[in-house]
């Protein structure tokens, strides 16, 4: 027997039906605003720089007539007007010397508040390839990192030679980087003693004790030509500016014949006061190298007596 | 021969009196009808006073906060924004919600922070809004006036916005709740 639904069901259905179709109407009787505000926001400079330091792009080498040099050299790194502070900065360094076979030393020093690169700098050895943390620096702060370059061993083939630093700055602020432009400098050496080509001889002779010195080797130019100068000067830093104590022309001291002398005569009436002096034997005529030895006179002035320091 | 009744209902009656009263009334209604006059239907008017309905609204009305001048952003800073405000100068209390518009790179990295207040008491960003995100402001009565204030800050991480600018923008909408 089949049932027939209920009338009461059936009106319920439909009243649901009609309350589901009504409702989104009803939703659409909200009412609403609208309006828009806008925040400007404005990232800040982040960047690096850099810059010669006092030291200038260009420094010398001075070996001051010896065999090894020092010197330093100032490089500026540092942020942009209006920058935050970066958190974490390097320097890399990289030392390249002209001079190969002399001995290369590289120490960094830094700071924020000393305007030179001499003292009170503390200096840290480093490498010739070396990275050096930076401290923190903003709104158009600087660094001052100076590099110290000692060599040993120079010859007569370094001068005139170069050692050139470049440095590269990279700094970070959180998520942001930035690079500082390369800059190099030049450190040139100067000023490097001669090879050992006179040797300092002090012969005893019936006049009395002779200076005397010999090219032990031949001078050689920097190109490696050998050389031959025909006019040495003698010179004392005893005798101010530089009075010649002697000239020897035509003499080609090439090889190992040559044997000037200088005697103890010579010396005299020259007004040298008692004591070491050292003397000085250069070729005229160009930068060539020089070379030096060290002779005592003493007694009477006009005729002293002069006895050998050694040479250098 | 006479007719008989037709009607055995005993309510009616026959007379032999009805002809003649139905002759009247007939009588009547032809002589109202000849008259041309109406029904005697009798009607009074009074005009009401006028009568006006006014619709209500629903208005927002949002002042942008700012910041100090010269304010950057950098990674790990917060830079405030404050002298900002919203009123519900509508008729119907507004629930206000805040939608995240912005789009580029840079205003992607920043984290934004909004908080209301009544102009009484301090106001505080604690609400994040997040790109595309939205920060519920509250429900707020016809002729509520709140002080909002934000914060903007870029991640640590954030790679983005070295001398660049932006803007942070946030939509905001007030339904009748």
């Amino acid at each position: 027997m089949r049932r027939r639904t209920p009338r009461a069901v059936v009106a319920g259905l439909g009243l649901a039906a009609a309350l589901a179709v009504l409702t989104p109407v009803a939703a659409n009787a909200v009412w609403s605003s609208t309006a828009t505000a806008a925040l400007g926001v404005e990232g800040a400079p982040f960047g690096m720089t850099s810059a010669a330091g006092p030291t200038g792009g260009s420094v010398l080498l001075d070996a001051a007539g010896g065999t090894s040099a020092q010197a330093e050299i100032g490089f500026l790194l540092g942020s942009l007007s209006g920058a935050p502070a970066w958190t974490d900065a390097v320097a890399s360094v990289q030392v390249t010397s002209g001079a190969p076979s002399a001995g290369l030393a590289v120490s960094t020093a830094q700071s924020t508040s000393v305007a030179t690169c001499g003292a009170p700098m503390s200096y840290t050895p480093g490498s010739p390839t070396t990275a050096v943390p930076l401290g923190s620096a903003g709104d158009g702060g600087q660094v001052l990192l100076c590099v110290r370059v000692s060599l040993t061993g120079l010859g007569p083939a370094d001068a005139g030679q170069t050692v050139v630093v470049t440095v590269s700055g990279a700094a970070a602020l959180g998520g942001w980087s930035a690079t500082a432009p390369v800059i190099a400098g030049t450190l040139t050496i100067v000023d490097v003693a001669p090879p050992v080509v006179l040797e300092a001889v002090c012969t005893p002779t019936t006049d009395g004790w002779y200076v005397g010195w010999h090219d032990a080797v031949d001078f050689v130019l920097p190109d490696g030509e050998p050389y031959a100068p025909i006019h040495y000067v003698v010179t004392t830093d005893a005798l101010v500016g530089g009075i010649p104590v002697k000239e020897f022309w035509g003499h080609d001291l090439a090889g190992n014949d040559g044997r000037p002398t200088l005697g103890a005569n010579e010396l005299g009436g020259l007004g040298l006061p008692d004591g070491p002096h050292t003397f000085t034997i250069a070729p005229a005529g160009g930068p060539y190298p020089i070379a030096r030895f060290v002779a005592t006179v003493s007694g009477d002035p006009w005729e002293p007596d002069v006895t050998c320091g050694g040479a250098g | 021969m006479p007719r008989e009744p037709l009607l055995s209902d005993p309510l009616v009656r026959p007379s032999r009196r009805w002809p003649a009263a139905v002759l009247a009334a007939a009588a009547v209604v032809a002589a109202v009808a000849a008259s041309q006059s109406s029904l005697a239907y009798w009607n009074a008017a009074e005009p009401t006073e006028t009568l006006s309905i006014v619709s209500g609204t629903a208005a927002l009305t949002v002042v942008a906060p700012s910041a100090a001048p010269g304010s950057l952003v950098f990674p790990g800073k917060t830079v405030s924004y404050g002298g900002g405000g919203f009123a519900n100068t509508g008729d119907v209390p507004l629930t206000v919600t805040v939608l995240r518009t912005d789009a580029d790179a840079f205003a992607a990295a920043l984290v934004v922070k909004i908080g209301a207040a009544p102009s009484t008491r301090p106001c505080s960003p604690t609400e994040t809004v997040p790109p595309g995100g939205t920060a519920s402001l509250g429900r707020h009565v016809p002729g509520a006036d709140y002080v909002m204030c934000a914060s903007v800050s870029l991640g640590s991480t954030a790679v983005v916005g070295p001398g660049a600018t932006t803007s942070v923008t946030l939509d905001f909408t007030g339904v009748q709740s």
